[in-house]
């Protein structure tokens, strides 16, 4: 079966400066693959390009076989920052994409509380400024707002990056039962090693700038993972090493 | 809190302090007359040209104003002692407190309204000045008083039938010249000059409307004729001997007062001859006035006559 | 804390009526320069319907000005703050005629529109224009480029990218130039009127003031200045409730 993303030979520098150095690889249908790295190595570079929110140099990035072409819904984003409209309710948030998509506003109503019915904790705060939310709220709300996007495949860019330990864990959590639910494709990037290998299905390792892959590990233990799990612990070891001898 | 108050008392005092050093510090030997660029205070520019000041051992301080209502405001404000001015403005005034006496005539007639030389053959009466676009000097002049009289009197209603607008003597000379007026109402040289440009012709003179009615007049601060009775003596009897000179010497008075408005000589010789030049006072002319103030409303109640207008000076000077 | 702030707010107005009564009826300044308040507010009472009217016709061409100014300082705001061709076109010519005070145009109002309300439009118009369009073009440089990426990345075009960020996100920086022009637009609409006019709340002082009216020139003055506070009142109010969000 076709992968829902390649990507060939990826080059991409700014100036003089080579940050991304013949990066391949693919995502297969209803995967969840996390890109870990060390902090500047250019993984969340990487993510921009394939949302087409930046240009690249060499290479190809095929969605479903065909080339990109700018950004799109097809590959919506959860950012790193709080991306989340604060001028808009929460409702009005998560209709966004639909309604960018042309649908009418009852329609893009009825698929913005399908939504907000998949990530947990959202219900009964609709009509809601995000000021009124929790960081880990409001990341919530994007991560929703993403969704109703229907995309091929969700973009990640370190999106527990900003929240509390405890929160974080718990909406690790969240996303498993989103993604189950769901059955999306997810490209995650983050450099909590621990986060990746409780996540994903295969974590792919980048070198330190110009990046390259280093390492693919695929994950085969079963979830809930255990973090404690002497096999999670092993796994998480190796990649550890592998980032610390770069 | 108390504080406070008391601060804001010591402010307003300050200020009031202030404002009455102020006031006093205007008090001094100088004699200050305003007086406009027009023909009608002609005595004055021919005071000025013979030195008959200088020769009395008075110094002056002369202030051009654009008309009299500004005028009146300097009076009101202490800023000038004496003024050349229309009787209206001076009405006004005195109507509305200012404290000023009038001393003597300046002149009678001498503005005339005049229509743009190709709208002449449409508009030969006021009554043709309907839905046309009329300069006057300004609101409350006596051009201002007179047009409005005559607008009334064919049935127009100044506010409403005409487009009043406010422009100084030469501006509605010229905009006369550029048709974007149809007609005036200015003092002289304005009239002559419009003739002799080819920008206008004469509709009529002011006399024609109200035969030798009072125009200018000579006015005084009380305060000046109180604290200065002598310098006031002599400023009077300057007018009076400028006035009887203008009468007598008609060709170099009209050198004097085109040098003055830098206008040309010939089109003063013509002007000047539309003025009468006189220091006494058509007094009822000037009561029509004030009781037509009094109807359209620029002024509230009608001047004590006996106070406002004192010719116990004049009589004094000229015997 | 609460009364003496209330005591001072009211006090000094009520102390200065007090010492300008006083001041005037003593004669220490000549009633005709300066009317006692009493003889000011007594005008309201004598004349309320040629006030009315005239107030009436000030605040119509004040609506009609800062209409066309509002629709068009927003419009090339957001135009100018949006597109770097379009700033580039139009940055020099906006700041050489920017600095021309909008009185500095009345005789030039005169010649092309008259004496009248057209002339009244034109010049409010261009008292009001620039702030707005400033403060628009202010606004919307400033946006968040994360909100901008966002927008892009669900799907939106240029029409909803102005509409659903650009604008709502430059909002309380358009706000406040709307605010700002509308003051200096209601400042404009009486120097306008005191010479290009022949009615209005402008018109009514200088009338006023050719016949040494002082007492009318002063109410004059306090209706402006009233008006002018219960506009930017109510601005500031409708502005609360359009931020609500933030």
């Amino acid at each position: 079966m076709e992968p829902v993303l390649e990507v060939k030979n990826l080059v991409k520098s700014y100036d003089d400066l080579l940050v991304l150095d013949h990066v391949s690889f693919d995502v297969h249908e209803g995967e969840f693959l996390a890109v870990v790295g060390p902090s500047g190595c250019g993984k969340t570079t990487l993510l921009r390009i394939i949302a087409g929110l930046e240009d690249y140099d060499e290479g190809e990035v095929l969605l479903r076989g065909e080339p990109i072409e700018g950004p799109g819904p097809d590959r919506a984003m959860v950012f790193q920052e709080y991306a989340v409209f604060p001028w808009k309710t929460v409702l009005e948030n998560v209709m966004f994409a639909p309604l960018m998509r042309g649908l009418d506003p009852e329609e893009a109503e009825r698929i913005a509380r399908k939504y907000l019915k998949v990530v947990p904790g959202l219900e009964g705060f609709e009509d809601e400024y995000p000021k009124k939310l929790s960081g880990g709220m409001r990341q919530r709300v994007a991560i929703a707002r993403a969704l109703a996007a229907e995309p091929e495949i969700l973009l990640m860019d370190e999106p527990f990056a900003a929240v509390d330990a405890q929160t974080r864990n718990r909406m690790q959590e969240e996303l498993l039962k989103i993604w189950k639910e769901t059955e999306k494709t997810i490209l995650l990037v983050t450099h909590n090693v621990e986060e990746a290998v409780f996540l994903a299905d295969r974590v792919m390792v980048l070198s330190n700038r110009p990046a390259k892959v280093v390492d693919v590990v695929d994950i085969d233990l079963p979830r809930p993972r255990d973090r404690t799990d002497p096999e999670f612990v092993r796994i998480r070891a190796r990649i550890l090493e592998t980032l610390g001898a770069l | 809190m108390k504080k406070w108050i008391a601060g804001i008392i010591a402010a307003a005092a300050v200020i009031i302090g202030v404002g009455i050093y102020a006031y006093q510090a205007q008090q001094s030997n100088v004699v200050r007359i305003g007086y406009q660029p027009s023909d009608h205070h002609a005595a004055l520019f021919v005071a000025l040209a013979k030195h008959m000041f200088q020769k009395e051992g008075i110094k002056v301080e002369t202030y051009e104003f654009k008309a009299g209502p500004p005028e009146t405001q300097a009076l009101a404000a202490g800023k000038i002692d004496v003024a050349y001015i229309g009787c209206v403005p001076a009405i006004t005034a005195y109507c509305k407190g200012v404290p000023i006496k009038i001393v003597a005539g300046v002149n009678q007639g001498g503005s005339a309204i005049v229509v743009r030389k190709d709208e002449a053959n449409k508009i030969k009466s006021i009554k043709d000045l309907k839905g046309k676009k009329i300069a006057e000097l300004m609101k409350g002049s006596i051009q201002d008083c007179i047009i409005r009289m005559a607008l009334r009197k064919y049935g127009l209603n100044p506010n409403k039938d005409v487009d009043l607008i406010e422009m100084s003597t030469f501006n509605a000379v010229q905009a006369l010249g550029a048709k974007q007026i149809d007609a005036f109402i200015e003092p002289e040289p304005g009239p002559s000059l419009a003739v002799y440009k080819g920008y206008g012709v004469r509709l009529m003179d002011t006399q024609d409307i109200l035969p030798n009615h009072q125009c200018c007049v000579l006015v005084m601060t009380k305060s000046f004729i109180r604290d200065h009775p002598d310098l006031a003596k002599k400023i009077l009897k300057i007018h009076i001997e400028a006035t009887k000179w203008i009468n007598e010497h008609p060709k170099e008075a009209a050198e004097i007062t085109a040098k003055k408005l830098h206008e040309p000589v010939k089109v003063e010789e013509i002007a000047m001859k539309h003025v009468i030049f006189s220091y006494n006072l058509n007094i009822p002319s000037m009561k029509i006035f004030a009781n037509f103030l009094l109807k359209i409303g620029y002024i509230h109640h009608l001047p004590n006559w006996s106070d406002f207008v004192d010719l116990k000076l004049l009589k004094e000077v000229a015997g | 804390m609460k009364r003496r702030s209330l005591a001072l707010k009211v006090g000094t107005p009520v102390a200065v009526l007090i010492a300008w009564e006083v001041i005037s009826r003593t004669g220490i300044i000549s009633p005709v320069l300066l009317p006692p308040p009493s003889k000011v507010f007594a005008v309201f009472v004598e004349m309320p319907g040629q006030i009315a009217v005239n107030a009436a016709t000030s605040l119509y061409r004040v609506a009609v000005g800062y209409s066309i100014a509002a629709v068009s300082g927003v419009t090339l705001g957001v135009l100018m703050g949006a597109y770097k061709d379009v700033e580039t076109a139009l940055d020099l010519l906006v700041e050489i005629i920017r600095p021309i005070p909008p009185i500095a145009w009345i005789p030039m109002a005169i010649v092309w529109f008259g004496i009248g309300d057209a002339s009244a439009f034109f010049i409010i118009f261009i008292g009001a224009f620039f702030p707005i369009l400033l403060s628009t073009r202010a606004g919307v440089k400033h946006v968040d480029r994360i909100y901008i990426e966002a927008a892009l990345n669900l799907g939106a075009d240029d029409k909803a990218l102005i509409r659903h960020v650009l604008l709502p996100a430059a909002l309380p920086e358009i706000l406040t130039g709307l605010r700002t022009g509308l003051g200096v637009g209601w400042m404009c609409v009486v120097a306008a009127e005191m010479i290009a006019a022949k009615s209005g709340l402008g018109y009514m002082i200088i009338e006023a003031q050719r016949v040494l009216a002082t007492d009318q020139v002063i109410a004059g003055m306090l209706t402006i200045g009233v008006l002018g506070l219960l506009m930017d009142r109510g601005f500031r109010a409708l502005e609360k409730r359009l931020l609500a969000w933030m």
